[in-house]
Formats: C-alpha cells, structure tokens, sequence
C-alpha cells in the first residue's frame, strides 16, 4: 500500500519539527546549564550532570559576586555601551551624510580609505594603541575606551548606504523654507534614518558588551574593567570561581537577550550589516 | 558669520565629515603607521627601544610558536568551514519549506548564541566540556555509546572543542545570512523542477546551491577571516591561552601575550603586522571574488 502525497506531507512536516525541536534543545543546553550552575555550590557543578535541577541549590553565588567589582563591572559596560552609540553615532552618521548627500573633492578617494582600513584587523593597531592611551594618560579611562572605536568605517558605510536611498527633494524643500544644512541632518535626516542608527546602535552596543580584546588591554585596575573582562577574572590560575562566573554570565547574558526579543529585526539587521553587496 | 557656514553647501561636508576623519586619522590610520615603526625595533616595556631594522621580522618566520599559531588557526579555519556552512545551510533549506510550521521561533533560539559573549560561551562550555564521566558533553556522546573524552585535556581535542563552541555560536548568524539568500529564490524554478521530475536532493544541488553561491562565499569568507582571528576563546578555555602543548595557540593569543606577559612590544608589533597582513590577502581574495567578479549566470 503507496503512502498518498498528503500523509507523506505531513509525514515530513512532522519529522522537520521534530528534527529543529531536537536541534533547539541542543542550543538551548548551554544556557540552560548556566542558569542551573549558577545556583550549585562548585562541587556540584563538575560532579552531577544527569540530574536537571541542582539538588540542593544556593544562592551564593550571585551573594558573592557582590563581593568582587561585579557592579561596577556592569556600570562600566554600559558606560561603554551608551558612550560609543552615542558618539559613534554621531560621528558616523555625520559623515555618513555628507559622503551620502554632498559632493566634494578627494570624497571618493577618502571614502576608499576608510573602507580599505576597515579590512584590516584591529590588532594591527592595539599596541600602539595601548602605547598612545597610556602615554596621554587615558589609558584605563572611560575615554581612552570608547574614542578609539568611535570612528567606525562600517558603522559610516552602513548610514551611508541608507541615506544614499533618502530622497534629494526631501532636503531642496527644506532648503527653500530656508533650513540650514545642519538642520537638515538633525531634523530631517535623522529622524528617517532611524533603522540604519538603530541597527548601528545595536552593533556597537555588542561590541561594548561582548568584546574581550579590547577593554583588556584599555582597562589595566579591577573597577575600571568590563563584564567580559572581569568574567574572564573569575577563571584566575589559582581558584576558579565557577559558580560566581555562572551567576555573573547569567546576568551579562540576560538584558542582551531581552533586548533581543524585542527588537530583533534591528539585531539582525546591524549584524548582517554590510553583507549582500552592502 | 559662523552661521552661515551652515549654509554653504560646498563648506558643510568638509564641517561634517571632520569629526569622524579626526578620529580615524588618530585612532585608526596612525597607529598602522606607528605599528610599522614599532616593530622595526626591539623593546621592553614602553620605556625601552632599540632600532634593530627587519630583524623581528625574520624572527618571526622562525619562530616556531608563531609558526605553529598560523597552523593551528588555520585548522581551526577549516574546521569552522566544515561545520558552519553546510549545517546552516541545510537548517536554511529545512527552515524555508512548507514543512516547517513556526520556523522564526526555532531562527529566533538558533540566533540567539550569537548574542552571547564569547567570554560567557567558553565559561559555559568550559564547564560542558568537563572531561569526566559526568561533564554534560560526554553525557551525551554517552548516550550514542562513544567513552567520555578528555576534550579540553588532550591536544588533538583542544581545537575541535573549540570548533564545536564556535558551530554553537554562530550557527544562527549564517543561518540568518542564508535565509535572507533564499528568499531571492522563486519558487517557481522549485515547482517547475519538481514538474520536471526533479527530487528534493536534486532541487537543493541544481537549484537551491548555484543560486546562494555568492552569499555561500560571502559566508565562506567571513569565516576565513575570522579563523585567523581567534581569541577569546582560547583565553577564556585555557586561563591566559596556555593550551597543552600550545594545540590551540593563535597568532592573537600569541601577540597578547608577547606584549602583556613578556613586554616585548616591538617583537609583538611585528606579529600584530604579519597577522594584519595575512588577513588584509584574505580580505582582498574576498573583494576579487565577491566585488570584481563578474555575474555570468
């Protein structure tokens, strides 16, 4: 007996969902068991994997954290965060506006520049970086953190590339009630753009949170540190602190995925920024 | 009047395009120039510098450590391109068709590790790839009859462990990346295939893979350049990046540590240069390929 097209149809439209339920769990894992570890005591952590809640559950962990520079960690990230979207923004989509709507000369040949240099790795530029910050003085400062990064070429080729889609007439008409240029860009440009800033904000606000590299070598004393680099502290030589690094990931981990889910389309859109022929 | 500045067109670009130039200039474009120069000489500290010509530079070549980073990021680079193109893609083509009721829930729980700091993924799976019996990795491979495995122990596992943390991670990015792809592709060349006799595995090699070709390399070479990258991770997994027998060492982790464990900024500044070199000829195939290449299709 031929199994009809229609039972076949649903035959594979169970097995796919069956198949990414399955695959969604496996993703899911990893975030499940850092919840679950942030609330063993350390032993329990490396000792009792079958069982799916901890058996006899603390809250230490996230009681200690306090005892380190857990907090201000947190504060500096978004201090980061906030200061690099908003004047990276600003620079960005500035610029971005001008190579969009102006014509000038050398505009070509500067705006090749700057995307040549986006090719290259940043860790071309972090020691002289690191010599330049500390012999200004503004190495381990907020500053000597976030004006390195502001001056971002994808950031400036991403607004451009939505404002090149913004009609001229929108600005003649300003022109003729008599704006001036700045007033075009703050109060007509601006507010159009929002997507492209939006995506741009996000960008830059992963960066502020997630990146390692970086505030590692900007942030040289404990309370000047980033989440991500005092997390990576809670993983010292000497006692590993797992329990605390599963509460503090917890909690680096949980505003982003919030963010996340509710405005993903800005997410996706700033995290494919400058794929499919830009 | 500075006011009227503001409107003229010919001077408001130059106004508005000298923040961001002032910046690049001082943060982006000197310190290359400033990298060059340091690395021609040796240092110790920041205090310390001698004029020594291209001699790092030929200690670099011969520098077994360094030497040994570039393989092993390269390995690191093939394994992510096995993993990471095909799973996403076929996760794509499944997502995409009519058989898959509530496919953005499942794009929306495969995306969100990419969110996640690499510093909290390898913390996570730090404590996942626990090599006892009762490290959850092993559970599971346990469960399909394999022994548990000393994956962040032996050196032969080290950059697979890696390489598994990575395919978790980003996984949803490039999944992201192909589903935006296939949405370019009507649907009538699949039910004009299937009319033809086409089956599913034929619409997918015939169809589905020569029309995402390019965003396939695009993908391909955001992976390429992000092998040679590698930092954080190794970091995180292994305290500083020490991993055994030095499996897992990248030139990243490599050049941090010259410079913050050893002081040697010159000598680093010159692995910081060959590294950016390597990256900026990927970069560049990558323009040829994706840019300049011309659609014949």
């Amino acid at each position: 007996m031929s199994i009809k097209p229609k039972q076949l149809d649903r035959i594979k439209t169970a097995l796919v969902i069956v198949f990414f339920i399955f695959v969604s769990l496996l993703f899911i894992i990893p975030f499940y068991w850092m919840l679950v570890s942030s609330f063993k005591p350390t032993g329990e952590i490396f000792t009792d994997s079958l069982s799916l809640l901890p058996k006899n559950p603390i809250i230490s962990s996230y009681t200690n954290l306090l005892g380190t520079h857990f907090l201000r960690w947190y504060l500096n990230t978004m201090i980061f965060a906030v200061g690099y979207v908003i004047l990276g923004l600003f620079v960005c989509s500035l610029a971005g506006f001008a190579f969009a709507k102006y014509k000038f000369k050398f505009r070509n040949l500067i705006f090749i520049v700057i995307v040549a240099a986006q090719m290259l790795p940043i860790h071309m530029q972090l020691i002289p970086l690191f010599i330049m910050l500390t012999k200004s003085g503004i190495v381990n400062t907020y500053a000597g953190l976030i004006f390195p990064m502001i001056a971002n070429p994808l950031g400036l080729f991403f607004v451009r590339q939505y404002m090149l889609g913004i009609p001229d007439d929108l600005m003649n008409a300003a022109r003729v009630d008599g704006a001036s240029e700045w007033q075009i860009y703050y109060k007509i440009i601006l507010p159009i753009s929002k997507p492209a800033l939006g995506a741009m904000a996000i960008l830059f606000s992963l960066f502020a949170w997630n990146n390692l590299l970086w505030p590692l070598i900007v942030m040289r004393t404990e309370e000047m540190f980033t989440l991500s680099v005092g997390l990576s502290t809670l993983i010292g030589q000497y006692r590993p602190q797992y329990g605390m690094l599963m509460a503090g990931s917890t909690l680096a981990v949980l505003p982003i995925v919030l963010l996340f889910l509710k405005m993903q389309s800005y997410f996706i859109s700033g995290l494919t920024a400058g794929s499919i022929k830009g | 009047m500075l006011k009227n500045l503001f409107y003229n067109k010919k001077v408001v670009p130059w106004i508005f395009i000298t923040p961001f130039l002032l910046f690049f200039t001082v943060f982006k474009v000197w310190p290359i120039v400033y990298s060059a120069y340091l690395s021609l000489h040796e240092m110790s500290g920041l205090n310390t510098s001698n004029f020594v010509g291209l001699q790092n530079y030929f200690e670099v070549f011969s520098d077994s450590d360094f030497l040994k980073a570039v393989w092993n990021n390269t390995k690191y680079m093939i394994g992510t391109m096995i993993t990471l193109i095909p799973i996403p893609l076929i996760f794509a083509v499944l997502l995409d068709s009519k058989h898959c009721k509530g496919k953005n829930i499942y794009k929306a729980i495969l995306f969100i590790p990419t969110l996640t700091s690499l510093v909290i993924a390898a913390a996570v799976f730090k404590i996942l790839l626990y090599e006892g019996e009762a490290g959850i990795i092993n559970t599971i491979i346990g469960l399909f009859g394999f022994s548990p495995q000393k994956w962040l122990i032996s050196p032969y596992l080290t950059i697979p462990s890696v390489i598994l943390i990575a395919t978790w991670r980003w996984t949803g990015m490039n999944l992201i990346y192909f589903t935006t792809g296939l949405t370019g592709i009507s649907q009538e060349l699949y039910e004009s295939a299937s009319i033809d006799g086409a089956n599913m595995l034929q619409r997918f090699f015939y169809i589905t893979v020569p029309l995402l070709k390019p965003i396939i390399i695009f993908v391909a070479t955001l992976n390429l350049i992000g092998g040679y990258k590698l930092f954080t991770e190794v970091f995180m997994l292994w305290d500083g990046g020490a991993s055994p027998g030095k499996s897992a060492l990248t030139m990243a982790v490599l050049l941090y540590r010259t410079a913050f464990s050893y002081f040697e900024l010159g000598y680093a500044s010159t692995i910081g240069f060959v590294m950016a070199l390597i990256i900026l000829i990927l970069s560049l195939i990558q323009l040829k390929i994706t840019g300049f290449f011309n659609e014949e299709e």
